[in-house]
């Protein structure tokens, strides 16, 4: 059982430590910044925050002493191509690459982009192939200006096959470790959308996508018109319906557990991402189980 | 205060951001130019052209940089 507690808020970066019966703020960081992300890389125990400062843009913080001290590293950015070109404005997510790539960190930006550092965050290169996907055009804003990569996972199995969520721009999958992309949100649906396009791929808004450890072939998102569950490796999506209190939300999971006892819903552990709401539960890590037949 | 030679916005802060290169991020964006909430004036005067920095800045001219202000 852990006993701290790391939580990225719009005010600081906050450590509560288990105390007693409760928890306390142990230490405050980076207090009055908003705070997009925050990853613990369990392969070396490095710790990154990303900011979102209103005024000076996106910043990207480490530690590799458990917090105690933070360095700025470079964020994050676009390559210089003039004074019509991309800008990253939000920090939306951050993923470590697989087991057998130490010091690989996967970050997702608004605009929807995906950026890769292969040194613990020292540089970042932008995933071209994605960004150069004609169908990324269509991607819209879904309560930002612009698309975001919301959600990456990288396939425990196989480090070089990934699977994004973009809000909105639908689930990308790619096996060659990012140079091609393919679309994969079949059996979605925006039911708010136009009839005509509420099946296109590239109008599903991905809140979080995730995918399970112990059987990667199933994956789940939380998406903005309900719940989705892929047992094919997300080649298809059921929707997933009989959801309380709600189908609607911000999923927080940083992991998948589906709670076979009671028959539950997938809940994830705590997490700091865009919009987290309540309602974590505890749950067993399996993923097999028939959701929603409580 | 720092004194920095250059003929235009750009030219002076680069010659700032030489000395302090984490300071760049802060002012300018990915694509160099003045970021959205940032407002930069020569002496009295804002700047007019945020994208590339290309207002003349003469030898006894002073460059401010604000973070912009929101709220009433």
């Amino acid at each position: 059982m852990s006993d701290r507690l790391l939580v990225g808020t719009k005010k600081g970066l906050f450590t509560l430590r288990r105390t007693g019966g409760g928890w306390t703020i142990a230490d405050t960081r980076f207090l009055g910044d908003p705070i997009s992300m925050l990853l613990h890389d369990p392969r070396d125990g490095t710790l990154y925050a990303a900011e979102a400062l209103g005024h000076f843009g996106v910043k990207l913080q480490r530690s590799r002493d458990a917090g105690a001290t933070w360095q700025e590293l470079p964020a994050p950015a676009f390559p210089k191509t003039g004074t019509d070109g991309p800008s990253v404005s939000y920090l939306f997510c951050l993923e470590t690459g697989g087991a057998d790539q130490p010091g690989w960190i996967w970050c997702g930006t608004i605009p929807g982009a995906l950026f890769l550092s292969r040194d613990h965050g020292e540089s970042w290169s932008l995933n071209q192939g994605l960004w150069d996907l004609p169908q990324r055009k269509e991607w819209m804003g879904g309560g930002f200006d612009d698309a975001g990569v919301a959600s990456i996972c990288v396939d425990p199995r196989r480090s070089a096959h990934l699977t994004i969520g973009v809000s909105t721009g639908g689930v990308w999958i790619t096996d060659d470790g990012g140079a091609s992309w393919r679309g994969s949100a079949d059996g979605m649906h925006a039911d708010y959308f136009p009839p005509e396009r509420a099946s296109d791929p590239e109008v599903q808004d991905i809140h979080r996508l995730v995918q399970c450890s112990a059987a990667p072939d199933t994956l789940w998102v939380q998406h903005h018109n309900g719940v989705f569950r892929s047992t094919d490796g997300a080649r298809s999506w059921q929707d997933v319906t009989a959801i309380r209190p709600s189908k609607f939300g911000f999923a927080a999971a940083g992991a998948v557990f589906a709670d076979h006892a009671r028959g539950g819903f997938p809940e994830g552990v705590v997490g700091a991402g865009p919009g987290v709401g309540d309602g974590v539960r505890e749950g067993q890590d399996q993923c097999g189980g028939d959701a929603g037949d409580e | 205060m720092q004194d920095v030679p250059g003929n235009t916005v750009r030219v002076v802060l680069d010659g700032v951001f030489a000395t302090q290169p984490r300071l760049r991020s802060y002012i300018l964006d990915d694509q160099d130019r003045v970021r959205r909430h940032v407002a930069i004036y020569i002496n009295g005067d804002r700047i007019a052209d945020r994208d590339r920095l290309s207002d003349p800045v003469g030898a006894a001219d002073e460059v401010f940089v604000f973070q912009a202000l929101s709220g009433g």
